[in-house]
């Protein structure tokens, strides 16, 4: 008798606590707790389960997708041009900076080095065609055709191999071969400055914090208190503070690592490191940031 | 008498398995030796060269330098010093004579023979 009462009374606790937990995440919705602020990270914890959402999403979508020889698709003129046209805006390129609303984007599209080297071709054009919600990646379906969107992921596949002045060559040639005048890619003229334009009652180390996602920072390098995922496209950046040399050619003062930051090329002509047009300010804040985490 | 001691010589289960798991354990106490040694040679070798002076390098007690950049997860990596893809002979290239691909960078030529250069990041990368 006394057996049955309490597996009852079990009963009813699990009851409660499920309608407590259903109350709770119906509250957290309708009161608004989670921020959906663009310029306010996700936490690390939502971050991630997002990105397992979107990669077992993905993988369980690929049926039916066959990557045709990409060795015989042509990336270096049409991918090249389909790329320039709509993708270098957020992704950038080898040594070319995404352009300066891309920046601006929750979460921060992913470096196109990146998606080349960690990703199959199967899955780059199963985003390519169908896009990612909430993510501001658009599907191309119904843009581009079959081959068009093979053309790009060729491109991808071979990026993470491309130096900044081979990129560059194959840029200017595949828009001589078909006479484009301009490559739309230059950074806008209008400057945008993130770290003193933020509210007065941020401090100093919000103010790097804001200004390094701002700037995407995080897409290519591991920071400190920046929520993205691992990457490996430049240098992490834990342990700046304490390294002798920028990029291996600069003698690390804080002078020093801020004109860098405003101009990589300046001090190292063939690098990577694309010129993302940093404000003065903003970069006084990352470097504050960064000496001091 | 001579087929019970055939039998018995065919059919010990635990005479046949004792002898599989000390053939088993030969094999891999030899071949995790022999690693074993492959890998002191590259270990000391970079020693030697004293990367460690200037470059924190994973399995390598003494390689906690803070001049250049860490060099953990290398085979991760995308490029070689920001301007090189990250492949096996760009790597080579490099260490033979980073001036040549960046003037000016702090990294040193420290002189290695070709044979040396390849030791060297194949231990980068396969670590």
């Amino acid at each position: 008798m006394s057996r049955t009462v309490s597996i009852k009374t079990l009963l009813i606790f699990m009851l409660i606590g499920c309608i407590v937990a259903i109350f709770s995440a119906i509250g957290f919705v309708y009161f608004g707790i989670y921020n959906v602020a663009a310029v306010e990270q996700h936490t690390q914890p939502v971050y991630d389960v997002l990105e397992i959402a979107r990669k077992r999403s993905i993988r369980m979508r690929l049926e039916g997708i066959h990557p045709p020889d990409l060795e015989k698709i042509d990336y270096q003129v049409s991918g090249i041009q389909l790329y320039e046209h709509n993708c270098v805006q957020c992704h950038g390129a080898p040594g070319v900076a995404p352009d300066s609303f891309s920046l601006g984007m929750m979460p921060a599209p992913s470096a196109a080095a990146k998606m080349g080297a960690v990703r199959s071709p199967e899955e780059l054009y199963w985003v390519i065609a169908n896009g990612v919600k909430m993510s501001g990646m658009p599907g191309w379906a119904f843009r581009f055709s079959k081959q068009e969107h093979w053309q790009v992921v060729a491109l991808l596949k071979h990026l993470p191999n491309m130096t900044s002045a081979e990129y560059r060559q194959l840029r200017e040639k595949a828009f001589l071969m078909t006479e484009h005048a301009t490559v739309t890619n230059g950074q806008s003229e209008d400057k945008v400055i993130i770290a003193s334009e933020s509210s007065e009652r941020v401090t100093r180390a919000e103010q790097g914090k804001i200004a390094l996602i701002q700037y995407n920072c995080g897409t290519c390098h591991n920071i400190l208190g920046i929520t993205a995922s691992e990457t490996y496209v430049g240098p992490g950046l834990e342990h700046i503070a304490q390294q002798s040399f920028i990029a291996g050619v600069l003698p690390n003062t804080r002078k020093n690592l801020i004109e860098f930051i405003r101009k990589p090329e300046k001090f190292k002509s063939n690098t990577l490191m694309p010129n993302l047009s940093v404000d003065k300010e903003d970069a006084e804040a990352m470097v504050n940031y960064l000496l001091e985490h | 008498m001579k087929d019970d001691t055939l039998k018995e010589t065919r059919f010990d289960p635990i005479k046949q398995l004792g002898a599989l798991l000390s053939f088993l354990f030969v094999l891999v106490f030899f071949n995790s030796q022999s690693e074993k040694a492959y890998a002191n040679d590259k270990v000391s070798l970079i020693k030697n060269v004293g990367c460690g002076s200037c470059h924190h390098i994973p399995g390598i007690d003494s390689a906690n330098g803070r001049v250049g950049p860490s060099l953990s997860n290398y085979q991760k990596r995308i490029y070689i010093a920001g301007v090189l893809p990250n492949t096996f002979n760009n790597l080579v290239e490099w260490l033979l004579d980073p001036q040549k691909i960046t003037p000016g960078t702090a990294m040193p030529d420290s002189g290695l023979n070709k044979e040396q250069a390849e030791i060297i990041a194949s231990y980068l990368l396969d670590y």
